[in-house]
């Protein structure tokens, strides 16, 4: 089973490998990118001590945790990233792919492996570290393992996300932003507690798009807080049934597209 | 060919459509790229596809494929419906499409053919062998180490060949393998196609514009136009099917204009004439006719062009097939 993906992966990893400099400079690049993307927002909530009795490394914690999972998503996404997929398919290469014995899923997912998103997810990681000791969080197997799982969830949540917007490119041909919209919008807003936005963006983002299951619930569940109106630590039994659910509708959305799929030209 | 009965995958048989039809809605409304195609390739055949630019030959081997499901009809290959079996029949089947790469870009070209030994799990030893044997026939030696991106267009298609025919596909389908080819690059990929279809028994479907293709490699060919099949049979038969004679090709001493019974001048530059001559019409009679009522400096007698037959069927679109 692993064999021909495995041997994929190291494909494409060594088709990227060649320039060492580039890859030192693109490693600087990402870990800048989780440093700024963690300092900003931990900047402002220090401003003013708290944002709806949310500390500035708590608000740090969520963000460590999300990251963690983009980075990891990057990590195995990057072929089916909408427009990078829409491009693939326009230039005929998907149909190349179809002609070989392997999922064409696995195949996209193995054949865009890039290592260097693990750097990413490590920085974040080091996020995650840091904002737990400092907001107090007592370091416990339970603890570490729940916070795992949200990273894992959210990774697990926007590959799932890219995977029914590459499934929409079978129908378009063309790269839409949609999928970016959910993925982009859900880590942004994850980035903060929920209990500062408006019940009815809450509960979208917690129920229809989980995103607020797999790094608010899990902060929640670490921190030992309880969140605003039906939202609580509880709510962590619900994720792996809701990973699941959007998995799910995932594998569901791009056997109905590759059905629907048009190919380009000749 | 249309009402042939329902018999989908008789014995033998490598391919076989029967009412094969695939619709795309565009912004002109719904087109019929292939439009109730019935054909059946048997084991072993080597079969050119051949039409006019859109007229449905790569979305039927796309079909065949599985890349496409089809809107109606149905195509078995191999025993299998391609857009339900399409990764059973992917180890059976070989495919190139001849303007895209099946290769790893920025690998040298022995990791692509070791990759499709990984992808069709291949044992070591089989691939190893099978290497060998195929690129003594490419001519691949030399190549092995190189990035695919620094092959040149014929290298690569050789490397492309070698990569389809590495797992021993029963049927390899083609889409367009000479386009872009220089003269020596044609003959080296007709060389092994036909080589491989020879020795191997591999059924071979391929399409083109190139009818030197056409001429040398496929005893049958299919021509489609405007998503039907118009001609199904030999080259020879299509020849025949059109009734097109022979030409006569006359120089004369002077300036008269030859005009006599049994043909038809078709064009003249200067002293020198065309004569098409039907089929029903002895071209010796013609030939005497000539000699006696004109001062004839030289004469040849042409053949019909298969390139200028195929040519007026896209230009025309003539049914050919006949009763």
């Amino acid at each position: 089973m692993v064999d021909p993906y495995g041997a994929l992966a190291v494909a494409s990893v060594r088709s990227l490998a060649g320039n060492r400099r580039l890859f030192v400079l693109r490693m600087a690049g990402d870990v800048g990118v989780v440093i700024m993307e963690t300092l900003t927002p931990v900047f402002l909530v220090n401003r003013f001590g708290s944002v709806a009795g949310w500390t500035a490394p708590e608000v740090a914690l969520l963000i460590g945790v999300v990251r963690v999972g983009e980075g990891l998503s990057s990590m195995f996404g990057r072929a089916i990233d909408p427009f990078r997929f829409a491009e693939l398919v326009r230039r005929g290469q998907f149909d190349q792919v179809l002609t070989r014995p392997v999922s064409p899923l696995g195949w996209m997912l193995s054949s865009g492996l890039e290592p260097r998103f693990a750097f990413r997810a490590l920085a974040a990681l080091v996020v995650v570290v840091w904002a737990s000791a400092a907001a107090g969080v007592p370091l416990t197997v339970a603890n570490v393992l729940v916070l795992a799982l949200g990273a894992l969830a959210s990774a697990t949540l926007i590959l799932s996300i890219y995977v029914m917007g590459a499934a929409l490119t079978f129908l378009t041909v063309e790269g839409s932003d949609l999928a970016n919209v959910f993925t982009n919008g859900g880590i942004g807003l994850s980035s903060f507690p929920l209990d500062v936005y408006g019940s009815a963006l809450r509960l979208t983002f917690t129920f229809l798009i989980p995103i607020g299951l797999c790094v608010y619930v899990p902060a929640l569940v670490v921190l030992g807080r309880d969140g605003p109106g039906i939202l609580g630590p509880g709510l962590l039994l619900l994720l792996p049934v809701a990973v699941a659910a959007v998995v799910g509708l995932a594998g569901l959305s791009w056997r109905a597209g590759l059905r629907r799929y048009t190919s380009t030209g000749s | 060919m249309a009402g042939r009965a329902a018999p989908v995958y008789e014995h033998g048989l490598v391919i076989s459509a029967r009412g094969l039809t695939k619709r795309f809605s565009t912004r002109r409304g719904v087109v019929a790229a292939v439009d109730g195609v019935d054909f059946d390739v048997a084991a072993g055949e080597f079969v050119g596809y051949v039409g006019p630019n859109g007229a449905g030959k790569s979305t039927t081997i796309k079909m065949m494929c599985g890349v496409l499901v089809p809107t109606s009809g149905e195509v078995r290959v191999d025993g299998l419906d391609p857009s339900v079996d399409r990764r059973r029949l992917t180890r059976r089947m070989g495919v190139v499409f001849g303007q895209r790469t099946s290769l790893w870009w920025d690998l040298p070209l022995r990791d692509s053919f070791d990759l499709v030994g990984r992808l069709y799990r291949m044992p070591r030893p089989v691939l190893a062998q099978r290497l060998d044997d195929l690129s003594s026939l490419l001519d691949l030696g030399a190549l092995f180490d190189v990035p695919v991106r620094a092959l040149s267009l014929g290298q690569r298609m050789r490397g492309e060949l070698a990569a389809a025919i590495l797992p021993q596909p029963a049927v390899l389908i083609l889409d367009e393998p000479t386009i872009g080819l220089d003269v020596e690059a044609k003959a080296a990929v007709r060389g092994f196609l036909a080589e491989t279809n020879r020795r191997e028994g591999t059924t071979v479907v391929l399409t083109t514009h190139d009818l030197g293709d056409i001429v040398q490699l496929c005893p049958r060919i299919l021509i489609i136009d405007k998503g039907r099949v118009i001609y199904d049979g030999s080259v020879d038969g299509l020849k025949e099917r059109l009734a097109v004679g022979r030409a006569v090709v006359v120089d004369l001493l002077d300036d008269a204009v030859p005009e006599v019974d049994g043909a038809t001048r078709l064009r003249t530059e200067g002293r020198r004439h065309w004569l098409q001559v039907p089929r029903d019409q002895r071209v010796p009679d013609v030939v005497g006719r000539l000699l006696d009522a004109y001062q004839v400096e030289d004469l040849t007698v042409e053949e019909p062009d298969i390139e200028e037959i195929i040519r007026r069927i896209y230009r025309e679109g003539a049914v050919v097939d006949g009763p």
